[in-house]
Order: structure tokens, then C-alpha cells, then sequence
């Protein structure tokens, strides 16, 4: 088995694959992907779509296949995993890559609620929303790399899809410590967490995660969720629901058919899950 | 059929005077209940993701299949916090000490304080106020040895 990682999507990647060449695909990949899906470049698909001024804009190849995705999921977490919080996540700050982001002196005020679709193609929004693909395009792309064959696992920043039926995920807290180590085997796991990616705005702390019912950065007493499903798609949307949902986020993921478990990290230190994990150690 | 008494009549009147009160209350408390329930739904949404942290237990809602306590950490208890006040007592000055020339005298009852002590009473503060006892330590008076008992 090959393994190593490589910088790609503003983290680390690591990918494990049968021969050096599926490794190099697994790589090639998430840089094309990147190059199509970043917000944060300006020659990319998804950046053309967020600066065109009309209503109606018609979108194809991998852009269309991860907004299709990412409009699935909004769906199904009932609209808290939502791309088009795009604008708010860039007037809450969150506008370059993370190491450069600086503190603001005071909130954004004017956001509007995400509305946004896609349908035969075409991506309808009212001017002023962006999109912003996020976790799930890493996830959605790990997804490519295994279904594709070149990754037996691929890992983008803790957005894990896997092929093979041994494998276990050692879940870090936002200590830095094991809170607990999963089995996943086929399937997905996702962790998502306010504990890493923090600056301040009027003095106080902000998370990148914004919650779509309010555009203003989630506050929750979850610091970090956890959440195994088939794909790596479902599981990030998965663990931003939960998050979000605060107290009620294991109750309602064990209440999703397509959520095989979900553990959460307390703003205390606690540690709780659904019945449907399986820890390995 | 007789003829009921005045003070009865009246009696008759007050009980069927208060109760159509009792009930125009309770009717007009049913029509205050849904605006105070509309109220509450058209609040802002900002505030109640808010007060729904503010008030977050240390676990969360129990699914129905039940919950898997990985590590459990309560939340740790506050420090106590410490506050000090400087608190001025209006004092009031005996009668037959308004000259200020005759010592208080500790041992008897204060009298009543004033409402609105007059502003020649200020120095006698001492009067209503006596001091604390002096503490332990101090080594004009020796402590008694502890008793073994009678």
C-alpha cells in the first residue's frame, strides 16, 4: 500500500492507494478540483459563477455534479448545511485562506438568507448570493478519488472515505487528544469542529461555520462532531448538522437513515455518541 | 312567596356583581393568551439560537435509541466571586448627649435611631455603633485556658 499527503484545498490530503501511479491520480485530482471547485481563486468555475451578475447561469462538469450534491444535502439537513453562505462567510472575514485572515472591528450587518438551486444544469440565485462549497467539496472529492478506484482511502483534512473494511480513524479532540477511535470501514467519516479555525470580530471569537438560519457564525455548546456515513459528502454535511443543532444534534442524527453514528465533543470535554458506534480500541 | 330582606338583596347583588367580574377577567385573559404566544414565535431567530446556548444542558437530548457516554467531564464550578462594599451607616445620637461632653455608654440599649438624625449627632458614632471586641491575638487580655469540663 502507498500512503502519503500532499497540500491541497487548504489542508493536508493523505491518500492511501495499491500502486504509486493511483497515488499520483489521487493527487492530480484533488489539484484539478481544486483548480474548478476553490473559491479562492479567481480563475476557477466556482468564482466565474459567484462574480456573474445574472440571475441564471448555466454550470457543467465537476461544478455541477458538487452543486447538485451540496443542493442534496441542504435538503436533506433542512437547509443547516447550505453552500450559498458564501457572502457571509466572506463579510464575516473568512475572505482568503485561513493563515491570512485578520481580526474585524465589528460585524457585518445587511446579510441575506441563502437562496439558491440548481436544476438541468442551470444555477438560479438573486444577485449578492455566493456559493461556497467548503467541507463538502473535499468530501465530495474523496469521494471521486475512491470511487474512482485511485485511493483505497482518501483523507482531505478529516474528511475520510474508505474502501477498505479494516479501517479505523483515531477522532482527535480540540485538545489534540484521542477522544476515541472509530471503525469505519467501507464507508465515510467526517469531523467537524470551531475549536481550529477562529479569529475575533468586535472582540469576540468566530468560527468559519456560519450558520445559514441566522448568517452569523454557529454557536454551540458541540465543539466538534463527528459523524459516519457511506459517502464522505454525507458524512461532513452530517457533522455540520450536528454541530449546529447544539443539544439536539444526537437526536437528530440518529433519526437520518443515511447517519450510520455521530459523537460529539462537549464544550466541557465530554464525549457522547449515538448507538451505532463501533470504537475499535 | 315572601319578600326577601333588604341586606339580603344586597348580599345577592355584591356575589352577582363579583362574579360577572371573575369571569369578564377570565375572558379577557383568553384573549391576552395568543398575542402573548405571537409574540414569542415572531422573535427574532438570532435570539433564540442564542438563549438555546445560554441555557445548554452538559449533555445532550437523549436519542431514542439512547446515548453512549464516551468521557464525562461536568462543567467545573465557577470561581466565587468576591465583592467588597463600603457600606456608611447613618447613625443617631443619644439626647442627652448632644453637648458631646459625656462618654456613651456602651453597656445599655441604644436608643431608637432618628429617621433624620440632625447633623450635630454625626460624632456619636460611636454610641450606636459600638466597636468589634478586640480580636483574639491581642495580648492585654490573656485567653482562658480550654475548660476539661465542669
Amino acid at each position: 500500500m502507498i500512503h502519503g499527503g500532499f497540500r491541497a484545498m487548504g489542508t493536508t490530503v493523505e491518500a492511501w492507494a495499491t500502486s504509486e501511479a493511483s497515488w499520483v491520480d489521487t493527487r492530480t485530482l484533488f489539484a484539478d478540483v481544486e483548480a474548478e471547485l476553490s473559491r479562492f481563486r479567481p480563475d476557477s468555475a466556482l468564482s466565474a459563477l459567484n462574480e456573474n451578475p445574472n440571475r441564471h447561469v448555466s454550470v457543467t462538469g465537476r461544478l455541477a455534479a458538487a452543486l447538485v450534491a451540496a443542493a442534496d444535502v441542504r435538503d436533506r439537513t433542512d437547509g443547516l448545511v447550505d453552500a450559498g453562505v458564501g457572502a457571509a462567510v466572506t463579510a464575516w472575514g473568512y475572505d482568503r485562506t485561513f493563515t491570512q485572515i485578520s481580526d474585524l472591528d465589528s460585524p457585518p450587518s445587511g446579510l441575506t438568507a441563502p437562496v439558491w438551486d440548481i436544476a438541468d444544469g442551470v444555477v438560479t440565485r438573486p444577485p449578492g448570493v455566493a456559493l461556497d462549497l467548503g467541507g463538502i467539496g473535499k468530501g465530495w472529492t474523496a469521494d471521486l478519488a475512491v470511487e474512482a478506484g485511485y485511493a483505497v482511502v482518501a483523507s482531505a483534512g478529516g474528511d475520510i472515505r474508505s474502501a477498505d473494511p479494516r479501517a479505523v480513524v483515531p477522532v482527535t479532540g480540540p485538545d489534540g487528544d484521542v477522544v476515541a477511535t472509530l471503525a469505519v470501514g467501507v464507508g465515510a467519516l467526517a469531523t467537524s469542529s470551531t475549536a481550529r479555525r477562529q479569529w475575533r470580530v468586535a472582540g469576540e471569537r468566530v468560527s468559519h461555520l456560519i450558520d445559514p438560519r441566522t448568517s452569523r457564525p454557529v454557536r454551540s455548546p458541540v465543539v466538534s462532531a463527528t459523524v459516519i456515513a457511506e459517502t464522505g459528502v454525507d458524512a461532513e454535511a452530517g457533522a455540520k448538522a450536528v454541530l449546529m443543532l447544539g443539544v439536539d444534534g444526537l437526536a437528530w442524527a440518529s433519526r437520518q437513515a443515511w447517519i450510520r453514528a455521530a459523537m460529539v465533543v462537549w464544550d466541557t470535554g465530554s464525549v457522547y455518541g449515538t448507538t451505532g458506534l463501533r470504537l475499535a480500541a | 312567596m315572601s319578600r326577601l330582606p333588604l341586606s339580603r338583596l344586597a348580599k345577592i347583588g355584591a356575589w352577582t356583581g363579583a362574579a360577572v367580574a371573575w369571569g369578564s377577567a377570565m375572558v379577557m385573559a383568553k384573549e391576552v393568551a395568543p398575542t402573548a404566544e405571537s409574540t414569542t414565535t415572531t422573535a427574532p431567530m438570532t435570539q433564540t439560537a442564542d438563549a438555546s446556548y445560554g441555557s445548554a444542558s452538559t449533555v445532550p437530548a437523549i436519542p431514542n435509541d439512547g446515548l453512549v457516554i464516551l468521557r464525562y467531564k461536568p462543567i467545573p464550578e465557577p470561581e466565587p466571586e468576591v465583592v467588597t462594599r463600603v457600606v456608611t451607616v447613618p447613625v443617631a445620637r443619644s439626647p442627652s448627649s448632644t453637648s458631646g461632653g459625656t462618654p456613651p455608654v456602651a453597656t445599655t440599649a441604644p436608643p431608637a435611631a432618628s429617621p433624620s438624625p440632625s447633623p450635630t449627632t454625626a460624632t456619636t458614632t460611636q454610641t450606636t455603633n459600638p466597636p468589634p471586641p478586640p480580636p483574639p491575638t491581642t495580648t492585654t487580655t490573656a485567653p482562658a485556658p480550654p475548660s476539661s469540663g465542669s
